[in-house]
This record gives C-alpha cells, structure tokens and sequence, in this order.
C-alpha cells in the first residue's frame, strides 16, 4: 500500500467522522439563541441568531423557564464531566431529557427578563434543524483538533510502519473521538437527548482515555523501549477498566473517575518522559527529537490537566473551555512536524512532508469554494474559479517558497561542476585538497572538517552528526562534524549529495588521467615517427653523395613531415587516404615524363595504418618510381594492391630493361626497401624478367617490432 | 589571364629567392615585388592592385590567411595561391575559404612548382586527393541548413569523389567523359562555393552565439 493511500485512509476516516458530527449537531431543534451560564446561576442570553424573535429577547436578556422546566445555569454546562457528583450528572441527564421533549414541540413559550423589567412569555416554534452556520467557533476548532489528530498521525502510519507510530495514530484517533465528540455535546444549543448525550459522553471520555493510554505506550518503546509487551498490555488493561469503571459509575466519586485517570496518565507521561531522556542522555539525535515531543506532549495535555481536571477535581469551575484546551492539544502535533523536520523524529525526514503538502494545497482549494459558496454566497462556478485562482496564486508559491527553504541544501548545486573540475585540474596534491575541503566546507558547513577513516561510500556516523567523506584517487578520506555550523545533522540527502560529489570528483580525475595519458602516447608517436622516418632520412640525405638524390630525399621528407602534422591534429589515416595520395602524387611524376600508371587497389576502406607502416609503403612505391623513371626507359608502370589474410601485398611493375643484381644490390634505395619491408616483418622480392618486378608483402596487424 | 604584377608573401629568403625565379620562369616579363610579413604585405596591398599573388601562411606577425582576405577585400580578381612547405590539409582547406584560387607545395621540385604555376594561371586548380576528401567532409557537415549556401551538384561531387581515390584530372576527365577543362572548371566552382558556405557557416556559427 503506498503511503499516499494510508494518508487518504485516514483523511476518510476523518470526513465520515466530522460529517457524522456535523449531522448530529445540525439535527437538533433550533430556537437561535446563544446561552450561558449567567452569574446569578440564570441563563443569559449572548446573541440572537434568529430574525424571528420578539424585539426584547437581546443579548443580556436572562431566560428563566422554557416550557414547564425552570432553566439553571447547569443545563447549558460545557462538560457533563465536570460536574462534582454521578447524582448530579443523572440528574443533568434526566433534564436534558425533559429539556429535549419540550423542545421537540412545535411551539414552546419562553419565560425570559431584560434586566428589571418583569418576565414575559413568549411562544416560540423553534425550527426542526439547527443550521451549520450557527453552529459556534469552537465546534469548529474541536473538528479541526479531531481533524489534525487523526491526519497527522495516519501521515506517520503512512510513511514508517512501526509499533512507536501506531502507538502515535492511535493517539490521533483518541484525540479525534474525544473531540468530535465533544464538539457535538459541547456546543449545543441547550439540550440533547439522554441516549445521544450518554453515547458522545462516553466517546469523549473513551476517546481522552485512549489518547493518553496510547501516548503512554508510545513513550515506553519510543525512543527507547523500556516498556515489555506485558508492560503495554497492562497499561491499556488498566486503563480501560477505569473506563469502564467511570462509564458504569462505579468509582468512589465522578470527578475522581472522569478526572482521576486522566491526572494519573499525565504524570505517567511526565516521569516517562524523564526516564527517556535520561536513557537518551549518550544519544544526541534521538534526546533532541525527544525533547520537542515530550515537551511538547507534555504542554499540550498540561493546559487540559491544569485548566479542566485538576480544578474538577477540587471541586472548582474549569478555568478554560474544553474546546480551547483542545485547541492547545494542536501543540503537540506542531513539536511532532519540529522533531520530523529537524531531527528526523520517527526517522521520518523533510521529505515526508512533501505527501502531505499537495493534498493539503487540494483540502485548501475544497475549503476555499466552500467558504465562498456558503459564506461569501457565490455562485458555485465562479467560487471555484476564484478558489482555484487563490490556491494557485497565494498557497502554492508559499508551498514552493517553503519547499525549497527545506530542501534547499540537498539540491544539486550546478556552479559546483566547476569547483569539482578545478580540483581535479589542479597539478598540486595539497591544492587538490585544501580545495576539496574548501568545497565541502561550502556545501555542507560543517563546524570541522578532519581526516577520517577509509570507506567505501559516503556515510552518516553518530546519527548524523558526522559525514564521512570517502576518499579519492586525488583525496584522502575525510570527516565532517555537525552540519550547517551545528545547527542540524548531516542526513541521507546530504550524503547522497556528498556521494554524487565524490563520484563526479572521481570521474574528473579518471577522465584527466586518460587525457593525460593520451597526450602523452600521442606524443610518444610523434617522437618514434619524427625519430625514425625523418631522422633516418636526413641521414640519408647527409650520407648520399648525389645533389639530385639529396633532394629528391628532402622532398619526401617534408612529405613524411606532413603525415606526421595531419596525424598529430586528430585525424587519422585510413591506407585508402595514403593510397589515393599515392596514386595521385606517381601519377603526377609519372606523367611528367610520359609513363603510364597501372594502379590497382583493393583495400577495405576503414582499415586505419600507423605513421611508420605509411611511410614505409610510400618509400617503396616512390622509390621503385624513381628507379623506373630513372633508369629503365619504360612506357607502363603497374602497381596492385590488396589485403589478403592479414598481409598487404603490394606487386610493382614496369616494362622497362629490367636491373642487373649487382646493380640493385649496390643501390641504396632498394636495400632500403628491403630493410623496411623486413623490418614489419614482411618480405620484398626483386626480379628482372620482363622489366621489374616487385613483390611485398607487409603484415597489417603485428606491423610493429 | 596574363598577370601583370605578383606579390609574393614569404617570411623565408631562400624560399623567397627560389619562388621569385620560378615566378619570373613561369611568367616571363612579370613585375614581382616582395612581402616579408602580414605588416609588409598590407602596405603593399594598400599601394597597389595585384594580379595574382603567392602567400604563405606562417608569416612571423600573423597568419597569410589575412593577406589573402585583404587582398580579395582590396580587389577580388586577384588570384590568390597558397604556398605552403607542409601542406597541413586544414590550413590549406582554411585557405581555400578565405578566397585563394589554388596552392603550390614549395617542397615539390622546382619543375613541379613550375608546372602548378603555369597551370593556375591558365585556370587549372590544383585538388589533391586528401585536400578533395577534407572538402568532401566540409559540404557533409554544413548540409543544407542554410539557403545562402549553395550545394554542391552531382558532378562537382563526383569529381571530388574521384580526385580523394587519388585520379588526376586527366583521368577525372576521361573517366566522366568530359574534357579536362571542364573539370578544372567544376573544381573552381567548388572553391568558389566552399567560400561561399564556409563564410555562411560562419555567420551561422556567429548568430548561433549571439555575437551579430
């Protein structure tokens, strides 16, 4: 199950819960008054919803008698629970009850005085439903409290599916019974039924109860466990006892049952809260994320138990309305999205918040039209028009603000290509590193940066409060300490972004090495073939007696020369490429003196030659050019080459008069050729039948010494 | 064409002396004056209109492919021709596109220089195999993404295909039945176009990086 459809399940979970309450509370008789308590234990009037009304019956006005029954300020009481005796609870039950029957008549008279002045009677047909705009803040605020309880901790359950947050949504669904609830029966007008009083009571009373006993449960395994399962059992077993105790009436006194239990969880609460943190104290990361939510807890149920339970149990009026303590519960839930956000609480990250965070922009939307459509009275089109136009101009900009404030420091920073690339550039070891740490410093400002261990990935030590920063071929390993000056720990994101820094410093570093490398061969060649094609030749050159012969040689070594500066810039030479300008360069001297050339060639295009091969098949062909252009009176020069099994063969002719062996012995040329077609390991053959004829055969694949 | 004058661009003495006299043999009566570098050749452009000119390409205070550019700016009909030692197939490809009509390796014999000379001036161009095969990769890469650059036709390209297997223009010539002439004349028209688009694949390249 993905964890977008926990979260969905417990938004459902919510919605058929808030519609039930809606529903409950909109369903009672409705006569537009608001009423309270009055000091002089009367009901006062505070507001007149209904239009309807006699003139007088205004805020202020006391409303001493409905139907037969005389009104006492208890009957418009918050919370039934707060009364100091079961007596006095079944005797509130029992009014509420007649309350109800008159109630549901079609008319009721009202007694009612406006501050002296003497009591009139006024009949009053209250309406069959009471409407959900007049329905008070609090009940609201109660639904929105059941609401966050319940939605937060399905978003927990979603994303982490363990023992600590289920204890946690559990908790949000205590919080959420008791609120509903309470929200119903604690906002009526003036009465409920006894049996729909009896059942939201107990709820209430159900829902608080799990709510601590569940809070309970989470503190004994969260973040230590300290508690065993009989512990956990126990605890609930306990608890619901004296729920069940409190709801039969059994226990020595009502505020002791509705109050007692409810004193005793939270000090429970407290000393575990203590005892966690003093079993935290050797664990940082986990005493931070306590701390928030403990306190949090703590401070949140502190205002109820303070403001509601304690003076209950005095005897005392409760010093704050029950649905404004619950308001204060949300407290709770906020140190929870701290300790998430900022210490990783329940192991959940920033980026649990991004589930919630397009749905919330959704039940924005939803809750805009509605408010548009049922407050502002607009048509339902152009109210959605304008809902959609609000969340996409004001909540999601304020979303993609608060997204990338959050997230900002785990973003792939692009400008730090180059900071990476200028390390791996850096002749110097100690640059490379004192700039590598200048990076991390940058990226992650770590209070220190020290040498570290060898690992083989980058990894979160001590919760989080170190980064391990492997090493590379250019680094030694390192250790950074306390993320962003100490104000937060190192997390997955920022060493998978350490990780990515490495990898891309690696590459930079591999990839200078192999062009280093090539550089390096190239110019390794480019010695060997200045080396032996034109060092060799200018010897030549220096030992040859001929002027003519001289400078024939230093033709061809600028032509060596250029091979050499061609192939130097890159582009390097297929034998098809060194045969055509063969061809075409004989063809040239050849017709000059009226020869004609033969020139077959059979090569595969893509076979690629190295500059000694090239040279060595070019000073064959010229020279047994010169030598027929020199000596042998010939009308036709041939040349045939082909690749046969691994070995070029090259098959020169002409039909001039031919050599004599001792002449082609003596010429410097042809030992020459021979000794470079030996010198690949192939063979060259002379013969002088019918003009010349010479046959080489040059291996192509292991051409080199 | 009959030159009247010829500039010759060369940083080398020996070379300067040895192509001076091949000039003079290969056009008899002709004024030849002489450039040392880019510096020199400008002040000699700007005093006069030349007919044809020789340049070399590594001068000590520049590259000769500004004299050839200054040289077409200052007067188009001035046959421009390469001399080169090496012979570097980009440079001389680069030469081509700024305007030169042909180019003469100085290290071939003088005969053969002598030759090439006699030859451009009647209009023949010299094409060497690997000079053919550059042009060849030049006209695939810039394609027809520009309608200012003119492609090339079916048989200019098969010339071109010819010469890179190493042909002459003789056998270009009878291969494709044609006469030689004429295939002097489609290699001037691809110089002509290879100006042409390697110009407007540099403006391309320019409006691609924002600088026109």
């Amino acid at each position: 199950m993905p964890p977008v459809a926990g979260l969905l399940g417990a938004i459902a979970v919510f919605v058929v819960a808030a519609l039930g309450a809606l529903w409950l509370a909109t369903a009672q008789p409705w006569l537009g008054l608001v009423m309270h308590a009055g000091d002089d234990g009367l009901v006062v009037v505070t507001q007149v919803q209904r239009a309807d009304l006699p003139e007088g019956l205004a805020p202020g006005a006391r409303v001493s008698r409905i139907g037969d029954i005389d009104l006492r300020a208890v009957d418009v009481i918050e919370e039934p629970d707060t009364l100091p005796s079961y007596d006095a609870i079944n005797a509130f039950l029992a009014r509420q009850g007649a309350l109800t029957e008159v109630l549901a008549q079609p008319e009721v008279s009202i007694a009612w005085s406006n501050g002296n002045a003497t009591v009139q009677q006024t009949v009053i047909a209250p309406y069959a439903g009471r409407p959900a705009w007049s329905l008070p803040a609090e009940f609201w605020l109660q639904l929105f409290v059941g609401g966050a309880g319940i939605i937060i901790g399905g978003w927990v359950w979603a994303l982490k599916r363990d023992t600590p947050s289920m204890f946690f949504t559990l908790s949000g669904l205590g919080l959420m019974m008791s609120s509903l609830s309470a929200s119903v029966y604690g906002t009526r007008e003036l009465a409920l039924g006894v049996s729909q009083l009896k059942a939201l009571s107990a709820c209430n009373y159900l829902g608080t109860n799990a709510f601590g006993l569940a809070l309970i449960s989470l503190l004994l395994v969260y973040p230590q466990r300290i508690g065993k399962p009989w512990t956990i059992v126990a605890v609930w077993v306990v608890g619901l006892i004296a729920v069940g105790a409190q709801l039969l009436q059994m226990m020595p006194q009502q505020a002791i049952g509705a109050y007692g239990p409810m004193l005793v969880q939270f000090f429970v609460i407290m000393v575990l809260v203590a005892a966690q943190l003093y079993l935290s104290r050797r664990a940082p990361l986990a005493r931070a994320a306590l701390g928030w939510f403990g306190l949090s807890i703590l401070l949140g149920t502190s205002v109820f138990v303070f403001t509601i339970a304690v003076p209950a149990l005095l005897g005392l009026e409760p010093q704050a309305s029950q649905a404004h303590a619950f308001g204060i519960i949300l407290l709770i839930y906020c140190g929870l999205a701290i300790g998430v956000a900022r210490y990783r609480l329940f192991d959940l990250g920033i980026w649990s918040f991004r589930l919630g965070s397009y749905l919330l922009g959704g039940l924005v939307l939803i809750g805009l039209d509605a408010l548009l459509i049922y407050v502002v009275s607009i048509e339902r089109i152009p109210a959605f028009g304008l809902a959609l136009l609000a969340v996409g101009m004001l909540y999601l900009p304020l979303r993609n603000f608060l997204g990338g404030l959050l997230s900002r420091r785990s973003g792939i920073d692009p400008s730090r290509f180059k900071d990476v690339f200028d390390i791996a550039l850096s002749r110097n070891a100690a640059e490379q590193e004192s700039k590598w740490r200048a990076l991390l410093s940058n990226c992650f400002a770590p209070l220190s940066v020290d040498s570290g261990s060898d690992i083989s990935r980058a990894e979160i030590f001590d919760g989080g409060q170190q980064l391990l920063v492997p090493a590379t071929s250019a680094t030694p390993p390192l250790m950074m300490r306390y993320a962003h000056g100490g104000r937060r720990l190192f997390s997955q994101a920022d060493a998978d972004w350490l990780q990515q820094l490495v990898a891309m410093l690696e590459h930079a570093l591999t990839s200078r090495d192999a062009h280093e490398r090539g550089a390096r061969q190239e110019r390794t060649r480019m010695a060997r073939d200045l080396h032996d094609n034109i060092g060799a030749q200018l010897l030549r050159t220096l030992h040859s007696s001929d002027n003519e012969r001289k400078n024939a040689i230093i033709a061809e070594t600028l032509t060596d020369l250029r091979d050499i500066i061609n192939n130097a810039q890159g582009m390097g030479m297929t034998l098809a490429e060194i045969l055509a300008e063969l061809r075409f360069e004989t063809d040239d001297r050849l017709v000059a003196v009226g020869i004609d050339l033969d020139w077959q060639s059979d090569v595969p295009d893509s076979r690629v030659v190295d500059a000694r091969l090239a040279h060595t098949l070019r000073s064959i062909i010229r020279e047994a050019a010169s030598n027929t252009i020199r000596h042998a009176g010939a009308r036709h020069f041939a040349v045939e080459i082909a690749e046969r099994a691994g070995d070029l063969h090259v098959r020169i002719s002409d039909d001039g008069s031919g050599m004599t062996g001792t002449k082609s012995r003596r010429d410097g040329g042809l030992v020459n050729m021979t000794a470079r077609a030996e010198g690949h390991g192939g063979a060259l053959n002379i013969s002088s039948t019918n003009g010349t004829l010479i046959e080489v055969r040059i291996p192509l694949e292991a051409s080199q010494p | 064409m009959i030159a009247r004058n010829l500039l010759i661009v060369e940083d080398v003495p020996e070379a300067l002396a040895w192509l001076t006299d091949v000039a003079r043999a290969a056009f008899p009566g002709i004024t030849v004056a002489a450039a040392r570098s880019v510096q020199q050749a400008a002040e000699k452009i700007a005093a006069e209109v030349w007919d044809m000119a020789l340049v070399d390409l590594g001068l000590p205070d520049g590259s000769g492919l500004d004299v050839i550019r200054r040289l077409k700016a200052r007067s188009p009909e001035t046959m421009c021709i390469v001399s080169t030692v090496l012979g570097d197939d980009a440079n001389i490809v680069a030469a081509l596109s700024a305007g030169a009509q042909g180019y003469i390796l100085k290290g071939q014999p003088e005969a053969v220089v002598h030759r090439q000379l006699m030859q451009l001036q009647h209009g023949i161009p010299a094409l060497s195999p690997t000079i053919a095969r550059r042009i060849m990769e030049h006209f695939q890469r810039t394609g027809p993404v520009d309608g200012d650059i003119e492609p090339l036709t079916a048989r200019e390209t098969d010339v071109l295909t010819m010469v890179s297997k190493g042909f002459r223009n003789a056998e270009v010539a009878r291969a494709l039945g044609l006469a030689e002439s004429t295939i002097a004349t489609h290699v001037k028209s691809i110089y002509r176009k290879l100006g042409i688009s390697s110009r407007a694949e540099a403006a391309l390249h320019a409006s691609r990086m924002g600088l026109t």
